[in-house]
């Protein structure tokens, strides 16, 4: 009698690494799964083009993926993913000066359709359409004084308090001292802390 | 007025105020210090804020375009890791290169020696089977001889004289085996049960 697989949901990532390696693809699959909507938040953030983002998080993932043997497992997963999507961004920002941000949907878009389905999506968490409409401008706000910050100090920032890293995890995927990344966030929060005054009322 | 701020907070003590787990001299600090007190209302609006951006999504699909660029592993054998290994860097390859000189060279000296001395290794295999026969006939009769100064030999022995009476035996035998193994079975089974929140 063959007995039921576990729910790979149920399993943490070093076991999810495990059966990949073993050649299942559906532990590939929730690998992506779990990781696509943080990889790809950060980097849309870090870029400010949600097509780029996207392509950039497929090559993030491409990348992990088919290095799956060489992970390490005394290393966290995420953090290893982290590391590779922000080397991407990183590598992306340094080859090009980006244009400002759209929250009105990718430049390249051509038409209504690519338009909507670009434009910069604030999270509806069941308010009224009040609430929506502020909670969009409060965002869209945010968004905006994010984008204005320098990169480095975007990637800690974002890193810290959207991912909810701790500052030695951070250090390790950026390769900096833990010093200067506490800098960079402190710094990162002063400026959103001046540019978004005019919300606190 | 930013600079006098940040003389009174260190950025380690802006962040354990923030994280709610500081010690009762800065909280007094910052309840009686306007800069300082303004300055952590403000950061932790930002943390806040920030806390509460969504996630973004990507477009539908993302998994399988992913998916449709990635090789999986084939799992390999123990022989094709171990080949994979050696021929991974210089320096493995140059240590399997030497490992397998080594192999083929003893191996050729072997055949060279026992094609030269026939009569030396036919007289070494004589002489060892003999010593190899003689010392399993000790054992052997060492064996049964213990055996026979048992007290329950005799005892065993009328068991087997009757053909029913060892069928039953065996029986029993056979019956409490396989009960064993069951419960063995049971007890190093990995549990099928359902996991808490499974369902979400």
């Amino acid at each position: 009698m063959a007995e039921r697989p576990a729910p790979l949901s149920a399993l943490t990532d070093q076991e999810v690494v495990l059966l990949a390696r073993g050649g299942q693809e559906r532990a590939y699959r929730e690998l992506v799964r779990r990781y696509e909507r943080p990889i790809f938040s950060l980097l849309y953030r870090m870029v400010r083009d949600r097509e780029l983002a996207e392509d950039l998080s497929q090559d993030t993932f491409v990348k992990a993926l088919n290095a799956i043997e060489s992970y390490k497992p005394e290393y966290k997963f995420s953090s290893w993913l982290f590391k590779i999507a922000n080397n991407a961004a990183i590598d992306h920002l340094r080859r090009r000066e980006l244009d400002t941000l759209s929250l009105e949907g990718s430049p390249h878009a051509v038409t209504p359709d690519a338009v909507e389905a670009t434009a910069l999506q604030i999270g509806d968490r069941g308010e009224n359409a009040l609430d929506i409409v502020e909670a969009k401008e409060l965002g869209g706000e945010i968004e905006r004084a994010i984008a204005l910050l320098r990169p480095e100090y975007r990637a800690c920032i974002l890193l810290r308090h959207v991912d909810g890293r701790a500052y030695e995890e951070i250090a390790e995927m950026l390769d900096l001292p833990l010093g200067t990344v506490k800098t960079y966030i402190h710094r990162a929060r002063n400026e959103l802390r001046r540019s978004l005054a005019h919300l606190k009322e | 007025m930013e600079r006098s701020v940040l003389q009174h907070l260190t950025l380690d003590e802006i962040d354990l105020v923030l994280e709610g787990n500081y010690p009762e001299a800065l909280r007094t600090h910052v309840n009686g210090c306007p800069d300082c007190s303004s300055l952590i209302s403000g950061e932790r609006l930002v943390v806040q804020w920030l806390g509460a951006l969504p996630l973004h999504v990507p477009a539908a699909g993302f998994e399988d375009r992913v998916m449709a660029r990635v090789q999986v592993v084939t799992p390999r054998s123990a022989l094709a890791t171990l080949r994979h290994r050696a021929l991974a860097t210089p320096t493995s390859r140059a240590l399997a290169a030497g490992a397998m000189v080594s192999v083929l060279g003893s191996l050729a000296g072997s055949i060279v020696w026992s094609l030269g001395h026939r009569e030396v290794l036919a007289s070494l295999g004589m002489t060892a089977f003999h010593n190899v026969a003689e010392l399993g006939w000790v054992v052997v009769h060492g064996l049964a001889t213990t055996l026979v100064e048992q007290p329950w030999y005799g005892s065993a022995r009328a068991l087997a004289d009757s053909p029913a009476r060892l069928a039953t035996v065996a029986g029993v035998l056979t019956t409490a085996w396989a009960a064993g193994m069951l419960l063995m079975r049971r007890l190093i089974a990995i549990p099928a049960g359902s996991v808490a929140h499974e369902h979400i």
